[in-house]
């Protein structure tokens, strides 16, 4: 009963997503094998460092993959019960902006230069939503004022290069909010902000959430923001899934050695460390994928048996869950 | 900065020593018969000191001029005012013999390890630079002091011959790296050196850049937005907003016990290291305002929320608090 009373909250269940690129050193499996869900007005972090996949599955996520050389080999991504890996182009289209809503890294390219924000922000309103043409501005100015930004009625007027960064994330927040998604996909959205206009924009995000039980995914290769922002964790590595549970789970108990090394490899603020443990090595290069865990070349653990066989997944406690032999 | 209190804290002797440096880049208007219309005060009066084996770490955010303060240092820029001293001379007075000496015992590494590597020259050559400009050696005692360097950054013999592209980006910072050692400097300024690495690339490098530090006794002035790196690397750290330090102090003092409310929001405003760690919730309300009309008075009062009523027109002195930790706010 309980397991179904969780089920009805899911807004978006991935699974086994697969994208494969073709290209000339071989196929690239970006993304192999991902599962996870996210619930209502819930943050879902999806961490991990360059390549290993993360924005590949939110480019997945909202049916962006150059096509070729990407391809969705397989899985499902089911958005309030719809599979949208079965949707034609056009289904898909009134999909992107209406229902999954996504903010990307920068806003300096985001934002159309020779369009006003007015325009920018009323389209997805004009081409979504069935209001009449009188109110789409209304409409516009209520989301920008939403996300802060001061004298809206005249900013509307404005081109993307009058604005400064942390103006042009909001506006770009905007956009992603402006026809009420029910998912929100956040990749890397503060990377490019100053610190002091970062922790403006987390809050705004948090209270923007709060107000409209948005689901929000995260992905970013910061500890730190998830560590503030989201509820539940999904560690990536090689295009992989290697472990997923709560914040707290991960912080406290990280039961996979990526993730035990990635956290102990961070400098903290409010303590002195001596010395920093670094993980030897680099990240392995995705079209030559050694057979076994894509971990072990790097793993202080490695068993025999790592260098043989893909771990399966262990649950290490409720809702936390880690692919690593030594669990077994 | 009263710079004698900051040198009786310390211990090593001061190497380098900055005395009210100022740049202001002009504003013109026109093209044939351009006016100058105003100036954009860039750095406004920073003095600090840097000693022997120590490193220093400058704070802030885009636009507070803790590039341009580095650039000075490097002397790639000239100052409008103010003067740099090293071991106990002024830079800019000397000659063109003694300003090449200077040049080659202040190196730098830069944050982009794309940008920072000739594309079309061999490792051995980008590392060899330095030394065939400045040193009279023949080719197999650079060759000998190439392969010494590459293995001092943790790289291999048979790396001496690839080209930059062959190299990851922790391996093009280590590159970097060992072309600033080449020429023995005394203090190497580090220009965001590790965040445009991955997450766990960046320890590594940061422990390379400790142990070479404990190894030859160099100096760093690191430049970073990341509180955390501070933490880590420095000894001493100056925090800047609007080209000016507005607190400077020993990196244990600074993080136990901060001062300047800018300070205090740059703290609150950075991420947690864990999700129960608690956070004082101090959020700044708007933005850096442009260099270019600073306003009166203490620069921060515009946004800080601690504001009285006569930081909108009175300019804070700099004033040693306990030994060694200075500020400058109405507060204190």
């Amino acid at each position: 009963m309980a397991a179904t009373e969780t089920r009805k909250d899911v807004v978006l269940d991935v699974k086994d997503l697969r994208t494969y690129f073709r290209t000339r050193w071989g196929e690239v499996k970006a993304v192999d094998g991902v599962t996870f869900d996210l619930r209502k007005g819930e943050t879902l972090g999806i961490v991990g460092e360059s390549g290993c996949g993360k924005s590949v599955t939110m480019l997945s996520l909202m049916r962006l993959i150059p096509m070729p050389p990407g391809r969705i080999v397989d899985g499902s991504i089911s958005l309030d019960g719809e599979d949208l890996l079965q949707l034609s182009e056009d289904e898909m289209s009134k999909v992107r902006g209406s229902k999954i809503g996504l903010i990307i890294q920068d806003p300096m390219t985001s934002l159309n230069p020779v369009f006003s924000i007015g325009n920018q922000v009323t389209e997805a309103i004009r081409i979504h939503q069935d209001i009449p043409r009188h109110s789409v501005m209304e409409r516009a100015l209520d989301v920008l004022r939403k996300v802060n930004i001061p004298a809206a009625e005249t900013r509307v007027r404005d081109y993307p290069h009058q604005m400064s960064g942390g103006m042009r994330q909001r506006v770009v927040g905007a956009i992603g909010i402006s026809c009420q998604p029910m998912v929100l996909i956040a990749d890397e959205p503060t990377t490019s902000l100053d610190v002091t206009i970062q922790a403006q924009y987390l809050k705004l995000l948090k209270d923007l959430q709060q107000d409209s039980d948005l689901s929000l995914i995260f992905i970013t290769h910061d500890f730190g923001i998830v560590a503030k922002m989201c509820d539940r964790v999904a560690v990536m590595y090689a295009g992989k899934i290697v472990e997923m549970g709560s914040v707290r789970d991960i912080f406290n108990n990280p039961s996979h050695p990526y993730t035990e090394a990635l956290l102990a490899s961070v400098p903290k603020m409010e303590e002195d460390v001596d010395r920093l443990y670094a993980i030897e090595g680099q990240p392995p290069t995705l079209h030559n994928l050694p057979p076994g865990c894509s971990f072990a070349a790097r793993c202080p653990y490695v068993m025999d048996k790592c260098r043989e066989q893909y771990p399966p997944e262990f649950n290490v406690a409720e809702a936390h869950h880690s692919a690593c032999w030594r669990l077994e | 900065m009263t710079t004698t209190a900051q040198a009786a804290s310390g211990n090593g002797s001061v190497l380098l020593e900055a005395q009210d440096l100022k740049k202001y880049f002009p504003v013109t208007r026109g093209i044939l018969l351009s006016k100058v219309t105003g100036h954009i005060k860039a750095v406004d009066g920073v003095s600090f000191q840097l000693r022997e084996g120590e490193t220093l770490g400058i704070v802030g955010e885009s636009g507070c001029g803790k590039t341009t303060t580095a650039k000075m240092v490097l002397m790639l820029e000239r100052p409008t005012e103010g003067t740099i001293f090293f071991q106990g001379d002024d830079v800019y007075g000397g000659n063109e013999a003694q300003r090449k000496e200077y040049r080659s015992s202040v190196q730098a590494v830069f944050q982009d390890p794309w940008s920072s590597l000739n594309p079309r020259m061999r490792v051995k050559d980008i590392i060899a630079e330095p030394m065939v400009i400045n040193w009279q050696l023949s080719r197999n005692e650079i060759q000998q002091r190439v392969m010494e360097l590459l293995n001092n950054v943790g790289l291999n013999d048979y790396h001496s011959n690839l080209y930059p592209h062959e190299f990851s980006g922790g391996q093009r910072q280590r590159l970097a790296v060992a072309r600033a050692l080449s020429l023995n400097p005394k203090v190497i300024v580090l220009d965001e050196p590790v965040s445009a690495l991955d997450v766990s690339i960046r320890a590594q490098i940061m422990n390379l850049l400790k142990d070479l530090q404990a190894e030859f006794g160099v100096s760093y002035i690191l430049i970073a937005h990341h509180l955390a790196t501070v933490r880590y690397m420095c000894h001493w750290v100056a925090v800047m907003y609007l080209g000016q330090i507005v607190e400077l102090a020993p990196v244990k003092e600074l993080f136990d016990n901060p001062l300047h409310p800018y300070t205090k929001a740059l703290m609150s405003a950075a991420l947690p290291s864990h999700p129960d760690t608690p956070q004082e919730e101090m959020i700044l309300t708007g933005e850096v305002p442009s260099p270019l009309n600073p306003p009166e008075g203490c620069h921060f009062h515009t946004r800080c929320p601690m504001v009285m009523d006569h930081c909108a027109f009175d300019i804070p002195e700099v004033k040693e608090v306990t030994p060694g930790h200075f500020v400058s706010c109405h507060l204190y």
